[in-house]
């Protein structure tokens, strides 16, 4: 089977000339289908980096990024989008549109599938995503009157919704405390393993590890691989 | 574009407050520039009073002829001349000239426009007017336009009371017979209208074979393009033969490209602009600061950098609908209130309707486009 992600020989750096700074060095790393894989480091190791290079969101410097049979390097703005589509993303901020209910939220992923629902369907499946979080009674809420673990479950739900082929999690409980970061990551794996769905997360939150499948250690833009 | 224009929608109404001010700037922008617009036309308009009264087809002028008040005179009988080309029906002589009018009550001196016309040829459409024609067959006998500003003196208050009248036109005395209406224009705050005769008393220099109009009235068959043709190309080259709108915007251009005046409603107008243009750019970049994490997750989840524009497109489009309607509903009140105040002929015309919108729009977008520049900062891989 072929994998959602394949990296080989990939450099990253920052800056020009002098102030040149080495993030990621010589990356390689597969990761299949219903995957969860925990990238962690130290702060400044290139985690992030690595995260918006796989998400398509940074161009590719140096060697080779697949992510679903798109080579990722030289790729048009087209093909960027087009994995961006494929892809559930999660920050450390929930980043919900404020003057957007959670349900029209969550709508906004489901607004780019390439065949587009009646807006009943959309508002449907929207609800029984906020469901599935957790927050059935709070779909029409505005995000301003949510919690904080809410209004990440909201994220959670906008991010899976549209069946992406793979979520990227950016220190998803940062903002969280133990109880709701824990529920949170939760929500994410079980749902997410419904769907077959990969899983790259990047953390240094030790309280969430027992749900990886595998965890990538990252130090000095260098992986080494533990399992 | 439906969801980029539904996002912008709902972002707007989300602070109503925010929106409130906003479109509340839009309209102050839509209000000051009709304003500009319609005095800019009232002022143009009553500029080209004597001319929209006069009664004519066709009017014959000479070629260094800019503006009523200071006329080229030309041949009286060219005027006769006309006369001959098929079509013509009748053919009269204006005379026009600015005097020196002295207020019997003050002695102050004001420049006033004097009209001299043949009586019965009836060339002029001045409202009051045709009451007067007999008497200005007297000698020194004029007609004086009640709507003069008070500077002349009190005129019609002593006429209606039965008192008569006596002035000083160019140190010669006259009777005032008769009252008309025409209003102050730029050229003159005052008016009086005379027979030809009484004219040549009052400017002696001048003599009656050389005269300021030929107004020329065509057969109800004859075609106004064609026998202008005619008559021009039977005229020698010192005179022009003009339409009604023709002669109308001769004197308007002369006020509007000799005079600061026209330049002084431009810039009014293009402050109206930039004060919408302030306020829009405001509230659009406001939106787009207070919103960049949001706009750089949208990208991340393959929203274009386009469908964003057209968030910013649809929210600079909704304020301007948004403004524009109260804006109208604003002007089109105090346009009465100015014309029941000033006397100014005040129209909302569909040409200027059009216009403000137009300029509304793109005080709208070009806000809009300036706001954009921030835009390009929700770049998803900077921000996480």
């Amino acid at each position: 089977m072929q994998p959602i992600v394949s990296i080989s020989g990939l450099h990253h750096s920052y800056g020009d000339g002098v102030a040149r700074k080495l993030i990621l060095h010589d990356i390689e790393l597969e990761i299949s289908a219903g995957e969860i894989v925990l990238i962690t480091g130290p702060s400044g190791s290139g985690k992030s980096t690595l995260l918006t290079l796989i998400g398509a969101l940074r161009s590719v410097q140096e060697g080779s990024l697949r992510v679903f049979a798109h080579e990722l390097a030289d790729a048009s703005l087209d093909i960027q989008n087009q994995v961006r589509r494929q892809i559930g993303y999660i920050f450390q901020a929930h980043n919900l549109l404020p003057f957007l209910t959670a349900c029209q939220n969550v709508e906004m992923a489901l607004r780019l599938l390439p065949e587009p629902l009646p807006a009943g369907e959309r508002k449907k499946s929207a609800h029984a995503m906020l469901a599935a979080v957790g927050l059935a009674d709070h779909a029409e809420d505005y995000p301003a009157t949510l919690s904080g673990g809410q209004k990440q479950r909201v994220a959670v739900a906008r991010a899976l919704v549209h069946r992406p082929k793979l979520v990227l999690a950016d220190e998803p409980t940062a903002a969280l405390d133990k109880h709701n970061g824990h529920v949170c990551v939760e929500l994410l794996r079980t749902l997410a393993k419904q769907q077959q769905c990969p899983i790259i997360m990047v953390t240094h939150d030790s309280r969430i590890q027992d749900i990886a499948d595998r965890i990538v250690w990252i130090e000095d833009g260098r992986l080494s691989g533990a399992n | 574009m439906g969801t980029a224009f539904q996002l912008a929608w709902f972002q707007l109404r989300h602070e109503p407050r925010k929106l409130l001010a906003g479109i509340g700037g839009v309209v102050f922008a839509v209000v000051l520039c009709f304003m500009q617009l319609g005095f800019s036309d009232a002022l143009f308009d009553s500029a080209t009073a004597v001319q929209r009264r006069m009664t004519g087809d066709l009017f014959i002028v000479h070629r260094q002829s800019q503006a009523l008040w200071r006329m080229t005179p030309f041949a009286r009988r060219r005027v006769q001349q006309a006369l001959g080309v098929a079509g013509v029906e009748s053919a009269g002589s204006l005379y026009s000239g600015t005097a020196d009018w002295k207020n019997p009550w003050s002695v102050r001196r004001d420049p006033i426009l004097v009209l001299g016309i043949d009586p019965i040829a009836g060339l002029l459409e001045l409202p009051g007017l045709r009451d007067h024609l007999n008497a200005i067959k007297n000698e020194n006998a004029v007609v004086f336009d009640e709507w003069s500003r008070p500077e002349y003196g009190p005129v019609a208050a002593k006429l209606q009371a039965g008192e008569p009248v006596a002035a000083e036109v160019n140190h010669r005395r006259v009777r005032v017979e008769g009252l008309f209406q025409l209003g102050a224009s730029f050229a003159a705050n005052g008016n009086i209208v005379t027979s030809e005769v009484n004219f040549l008393r009052i400017f002696s220099h001048r003599t009656l074979s050389q005269v300021d109009v030929g107004i020329l009235k065509l057969r109800p068959s004859a075609d106004v393009g064609a026998t202008q043709k005619a008559l021009a190309n039977l005229m020698p080259a010192d005179v022009r033969v003009l339409t009604k709108e023709e002669f109308i915007d001769l004197e308007r251009s002369y006020w509007k490209d000799t005079t600061a005046i026209g330049f002084i409603f431009t810039v009014s107008l293009f402050m109206g602009f930039i004060v919408g243009v302030g306020v829009v750019y405001q509230i659009l970049y406001t939106e787009i600061m207070n919103h960049l994490p949001q706009y750089a997750t949208l990208k991340a989840m393959g929203y274009t950098h386009g469908f964003l524009l057209g968030v910013v497109g649809s929210a600079a489009v909704i304020l301007s609908l948004l403004g524009y309607v109260p804006g109208l509903v604003v002007s089109t009140g105090l346009y009465h209130l100015t014309s029941s105040v000033t006397a100014l002929p005040m129209t909302l015309g569909a040409p200027k309707l059009a216009l403000v919108f137009g300029l509304t729009l793109g005080m709208c977008l070009l806000s809009g486009a300036l706001a954009l520049r921030k835009l390009r900062a929700a770049n998803p891989a900077d921000m996480f």
